[in-house]
């Protein structure tokens, strides 16, 4: 509709439709689709990294917008998992509501032109103008490979481009070629690469269809699972099915087109690269072979994991801190000054006790935010993830699902979001929901700010054989979810998603220096995602939070005070006693308030896991999002307080005391709500993805509660133990 | 001729050569989707193949790309050694 809309405006300027993206997974897509959009979508060094259609705009031309269409990564159009299908989609038109492709860019890895070349004999098949770009040429010239082009190109009849697209070369001539076939317009199949009688077979089939080019029919005839096939009838008529019948008859019995697609391309390819491509020595040793003959060594590897894992936990810890005390001093300093400047009152309140105290309580963690994207960043270019995978394959294998899991599995250390997103790259949909529902229990950035900030009140700041006590913590913390997922798959695997244990391939890049902009961008991107929550999700919650624990301020409380207060004046009792009479108080109100009765009604289903009904209440607060019970705390310590002025939430946590006055947190309950938090389901856009991706509300359902009833059995086990052990 | 010496040269799955060796693919043995992938990636008979880890799952060479999959599906890839 939108494209006819802009016919009709005369916006001819705008072209009719859109060029995609098309290539093997980890080509650099991404990286060329930014550089010619101007946009900062997520690169990585490994396959997988796009999981779903974006489009941007470049300018192709003068006062011309031309939208650029990025896709996942696919070997084939024959897809096998739900990621490559979105490009297969895409490039055949699958997509009703979809702009309709007018030319395709294939982004091949020069350094690795034989595979790639196979899904460009697929591409060219389809009636699409089609510019080659050989990116990685800097990787391809360093290991002596080179790529006659100007062959290459007069062989397959389209354009060739060298282009290094993270560095920006090359993107004119790529531009410039992009525009001519574009405005060549009809492009002719090419089906040198199959047997005479089919080429004609196909001819007169396709002249018999409206809108369907020969590639389509060979993409239907390819297909073995049937699919694609249906999806095929379903968008072009029932006429393609008969037609596709009809031609499975005249190829001949015995004759399957996906039996001998492989071989037929390969030695098309063959035939093409012949004295084009010249690589001296292919099956050289490379740098990245000696790197992994340590790194994926079944025992060396695994220690670097952990050593990595290690490290980065210990510095989110120990880097941020210095940070993290510095704004959280600021904080302070503002809501002072708020105080004073502001007539006292509800308004005030909310200004002091529900914004700076509560949502400025959960800013302050954005050091730590900034350092974990940091780690992940350089670990996801270096082109570490796929080893990772590799290594965890084993322990994965034993549950049910494979190292693939692993992936999407880390990505949740992030997000579980993206996380879930990730589980595309997974063939087996059993083995992708499996995924799914393990995947929210590894630590997420949400978490982190709750982590820190028990941790930094309860946990002791000693050393232990080098590593601090407070990173060993938290260590423990991210592992437990790691501990956890892996009987949770295998019981899912077992029962709920049954299947056998599924095939495992995974590409292992080559290693890469990685790249500043793109850690840059990560790492900003994330802060700015993180304060946006804060701004709104965490704000909204707060503000409710802060009103039900103010309100209703009951008048005889209030009229009492004041004549307590009078009465001790006029005996000349001292500003100490006075500020003992107000902080009673404030405790009374808050224990009066809305919040505080609510909380006195759920105190005995918390009081099992050491919480009162304070950490009850500011958990259950939490269930949106996690961070939330940081603000909430912050609010409900602030609101308790004598002064205006807000100590820091650290303090307020481990001054905090029952009524009978003995402190409400030890090192067992901080533990618990740790665990609580590591393991519960408190974060509704996870459970919306999951519900999106599965199409089905079992899962979301699933996940929810076997998350949560698992996370107060921890956190109760946790509780009790930690007190049977004299913790308390 | 110097091989006699050797062992014949005789088309073995990878699964049965050890971390380091290289030689040429001869044939992909089964149709499901795993042996698919392979081929399309690039496996077929006459690519070269070397096998960079042994156990499972294993690494594999072929071409100029590297994968790991399990013994199980790297055993139906079958090939001759180079001497
Ligand atoms: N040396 C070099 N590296 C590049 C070049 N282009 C991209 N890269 C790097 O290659 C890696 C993969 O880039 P992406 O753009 O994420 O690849 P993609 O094709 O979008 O990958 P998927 O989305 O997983 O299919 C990143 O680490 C890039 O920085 C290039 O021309 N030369
Ligand atoms: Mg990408």
């Amino acid at each position: 509709m939108a494209v006819g809309l802009a016919q009709d405006k005369g916006v001819s300027a705008i072209s009719k439709g859109a060029v995609a993206l098309v290539g093997n997974p980890n080509t650099g897509k991404t990286t060329l689709f930014n550089a010619l959009t101007g946009m900062s979508q997520r690169v990585g060094n490994f396959p997988g990294v796009t999981v779903e259609r974006k489009s941007g705009y470049m300018q192709l031309a003068e006062e011309s917008n031309t939208e650029l269409v990025d896709l996942p990564g696919a070997y084939s159009l024959s897809a096998q998992s739900p990621d490559e299908m979105i490009a297969v989609d895409v490039l055949l038109g699958l997509l009703s509501d979809d702009v309709p492709i007018q030319g395709v860019i294939a982004v091949l890895d020069a350094s690795n032109l034989k595979r790639n070349m196979y899904l460009v004999s697929q591409i060219l098949e389809l009636n699409l103008p089609l510019v080659v770009a050989l990116n990685m040429s800097d990787v391809a010239q360093s290991s002596g490979i080179s790529i006659d082009a100007s062959a290459l190109s007069q062989r397959l009849g389209v354009p060739v481009v060298p282009i290094q697209a993270n560095r920006r070369i090359g993107l004119d001539g790529l531009k410039g070629a992009l525009l001519d076939v574009l405005a060549q317009g009809k492009f002719e199949a090419n089906l040198s690469l199959l047997p005479e009688a089919w080429r004609s077979q196909l001819r007169t089939a396709v002249d018999r269809l409206t809108g369907v080019s020969p590639g389509i029919l060979i993409r239907a005839l390819a297909d073995s699972s049937g699919i694609l096939l249906e999806k095929l009838v379903a968008h072009f008529g029932p006429d393609l099915g008969t037609s596709v019948k009809q031609l499975q008859a005249d190829l001949g019995a015995g004759v399957s087109v996906a039996d001998q697609e492989v071989e037929l391309r390969y030695a098309w390819v063959d035939r093409v690269l012949e004295g084009a491509l010249r690589d001296p020595e292919p099956m050289r040793v490379t740098q990245s072979d000696k790197i992994d003959r340590v790194v994926t060594h079944r025992f060396w590897g695994t220690l670097i994991f952990a050593g990595i894992m290690g490290i980065v936990f210990q510095s989110i810890f120990s880097w941020a801190s210095p940070l993290m005390d510095l704004i959280d001093g600021r904080f302070g300093a503002l809501g002072t000054w708020v105080a004073t400047q502001m007539p006292e009152g509800a308004l005030q309140s909310l200004v002091v006790d529900g914004i700076i105290a509560g949502v400025g309580g959960v800013v302050i963690f954005l050091p730590q935010i900034c350092i974990l994207f940091l780690f992940v960043s350089i670990l996801e270019d270096c082109g570490y993830m796929a080893r990772a995978a590799f290594l965890m394959d084993r322990l994965l294998t034993r549950c049910g699902l494979s190292g693939k899991s692993f992936i999407p599995m880390l990505s949740s250390f992030a997000c579980a979001v993206p996380g879930v997103m990730a589980t595309r790259t997974i063939e087996d949909r059993k083995d992708r929901i499996a995924t799914m529902l393990v995947a929210p229990l590894m630590s997420c950035s949400a978490r982190l700010p709750v982590y820190t900030i028990f941790i930094a009140a309860f946990i002791p700041d000693e050393t232990w054989a080098g590593f601090g006590l407070q990173g060993i913590t938290l260590f423990a913390m991210y592992g437990i979810g790691i501990v956890i997922a892996v009987p949770i798959a295998w019981i899912v695997k077992k029962t709920l998603l049954k299947g056998e244990s599924t095939p495992f391939i995974l590409e292992l890049p080559s290693y890469k220096i990685p790249d500043v902009r793109t850690i840059f961008m990560r790492v900003y991107q994330s802060a700015g995602h993180f304060l946006e929550r804060a701004g709104t999700l965490i704000l909204a919650a707060t503000i409710v939070m802060w009103a039900l624990a103010y309100f209703p301020r009951p008048e005889a409380l209030l009229d009492q005070q004041e004549q307590a207060r009078m009465a001790l004046q006029s005996q000349g009792a001292t500003q100490e006693a006075l500020d003992v009479l107000d902080g009673k108080l404030a405790g009374d109100l808050i224990a009066q308030s809305y919040l505080g009765t609510m909380g006195k009604a759920i105190e005995p289903v918390v009081r099992p896991l050491g919480w009162d009904w304070r950490i009850g209440m500011a958990t259950l607060a939490s269930f949106p999002a996690r961070e939330v019970i940081v603000a909430v705390l912050g609010t409900i310590y602030s609101l308790g307080e004598v002064d205006a002025e807000s100590a820091s939430l650290r303090v307020a946590l481990q001054q905090a005391m029952w009524t009978d006055g003995s402190r409400v947190f030890n090192i067992p309950v901080a533990l618990s709500v740790m665990v609580f938090f590591a393991l519960c389901a408190q974060c509704v856009s996870t459970l919306a993805v999951i519900q999106r991706e599965t199409q089905s509300w079992r899962w979301p359902i699933v996940t929810f509660v076997y998350m949560t009833g698992l996370a107060y059995m921890c956190s109760f086990f946790t509780y009790q133990v930690g007190m049977l052990l004299g913790w308390g | 001729m110097e091989s006699n010496s050797k062992l014949p040269q005789q088309t073995m799955p990878l699964t049965k050569w050890i971390a380091g060796e290289e030689g040429v693919i001869e044939a992909i043995e089964g149709s499901n989707r795993l042996a698919l992938r392979l081929r399309e990636v690039g496996a077929v008979p006459g690519a070269l193949v070397r096998i960079l880890r042994t156990g499972c799952p294993v690494i594999i060479q072929v071409g100029t790309s590297r994968f790991c999959l399990r013994n199980v599906d790297a055993g139906c890839i079958r090939g001759r050694r180079a001497a």
